[in-house]
């Protein structure tokens, strides 16, 4: 995980990943989350725990 | 929590506002999100608001359940800046990608009015969202205000230099390039009247304004609106009734290819002639100039000579026609 990730969506491709993430309930990995928050201005909200 | 963010359609407009992540505490990334994001409490789950710029608003242990989650997240949603939307984002985009293209093309005129368009979403340069692209616009739109301010600061000095046409040029081009900015009208206004209420000044005002005009419809790129440019510059230069302007548009020909027609006419009428120093002026028509002199004849009828080169650099230019 790199928690300041480089990596940056254009603006169309992020509103279109969000869009995209939103409808589906799809699961957003860290560097995903963070460049879709950055680029769209949107907090993330976040929820920790056990995978089990 | 989880189950009802997803499903709850009571929420769903304040859902849709966050972007949703999940973070397994034993996975292999759980190690680093902790040390950089600590939380406070014991046990899972663990509640996180981040904002789009890293900042951590919430993080602790413990789920929002009823009515206690709408609030949660109406609370963070306020401290997490504008929340635009997709289209909105995209509107933000084009204007700045539009702005960016004028200004690469010298055109500020444009490039002002369009960046001020942000205006319908909220105060242009204070937008006040966190997304990138909101930024860039603030950032932008900043800069703009500081151009003009440098381009009124720097009209106003030459005002107080030789080069008075091009201080009142300076005042005018501003107030036409950015005088839609809320922050610098009151400034723009102020020094137009200033230069209203001047006498040495204000026979100058006509001409730039004119000169203004010219200037900015000669930078067009539509091929009609270029030439409507070059039409009046050409016209300026012809007239030859401000040297100061006659130069400046005898030069913006030149640098466009036009042709650069003679300037036929001397000024006319009586006006205020200036040496070097600045100190002495006298009202006078001019009448000739030859041997380096220049006959001028005050309204009481009598005729001075002056060496030309004790006049100031404009009126030397104003007996030349150079």
């Amino acid at each position: 995980m790199r928690l300041h990730s480089p990596f940056v969506f254009p603006l169309a491709a992020a509103i279109a990943a969000y869009a995209s993430a939103v409808a589906t309930a799809e699961v957003l990995t860290i560097e995903q989350a963070q460049a879709l928050s950055k680029e769209t201005g949107r907090p993330m909200l976040v929820m920790a725990g056990s995978k089990t | 929590m989880q189950e009802r963010l997803n499903t709850d359609g009571s929420i769903a407009s304040l859902v849709a506002q966050f972007v949703p992540l999940k973070v397994e505490t034993d996975g292999p990334n759980w190690g680093q999100w902790a040390t950089k994001y600590r939380h406070e409490g014991t046990g899972i789950p663990i509640l996180y608001v981040i904002r789009a710029d890293g900042e951590k608003l919430y993080g602790q242990s413990g789920s929002k359940e009823g009515a206690e989650l709408p609030q949660f997240l109406i609370t963070h949603l306020r401290n997490s800046g504008t929340i635009f939307n997709n289209q909105q984002l995209a509107t933000i985009k084009s204007v700045v990608d539009d702005v960016n293209k004028s200004l690469a093309e010298k055109d500020e005129f444009t490039a002002v009015k369009r960046a001020y368009t942000l205006s319908k979403l909220g105060t242009p340069g204070k937008l006040g969202s966190y997304a990138t692209i909101a930024k860039e616009a603030d950032e932008q739109y900043v800069k703009l205000v500081e151009q003009g301010k440098a381009a009124l600061s720097d009209a106003q000095r030459k005002l107080t230099g030789d080069d008075k046409f091009a201080g009142v040029l300076g005042v005018v081009s501003a107030s036409r390039i950015y005088g839609v900015i809320p922050d610098l009208k009151k400034d723009l206004v102020s020094a137009e009247r200033d230069l209203g209420k001047n006498a040495e000044l204000k026979p100058l005002v006509q001409a730039a304004e004119s000169l203004d005009r010219a200037l900015a419809l000669a930078g067009q790129k539509m091929p009609t609106l270029q030439k409507q440019g070059i039409t009046v510059l050409a016209a300026i230069v012809s007239r030859n009734a401000n040297p100061a302007a006659t130069k400046i548009a005898k030069a913006k020909l030149a640098e466009l290819g036009a042709d650069v027609p003679a300037a036929t006419a001397t000024p006319k009428g009586p006006r205020t002639w200036t040496d070097t120093t600045g100190k002495f002026k006298i009202e006078a028509e001019l009448v000739r100039v030859a041997d380096g002199k220049v006959e001028l004849k005050k309204p009481d009828g009598t005729v001075v000579n002056v060496p030309l080169d004790k006049l100031s650099a404009a009126d030397q230019a104003a007996a030349t026609g150079k």
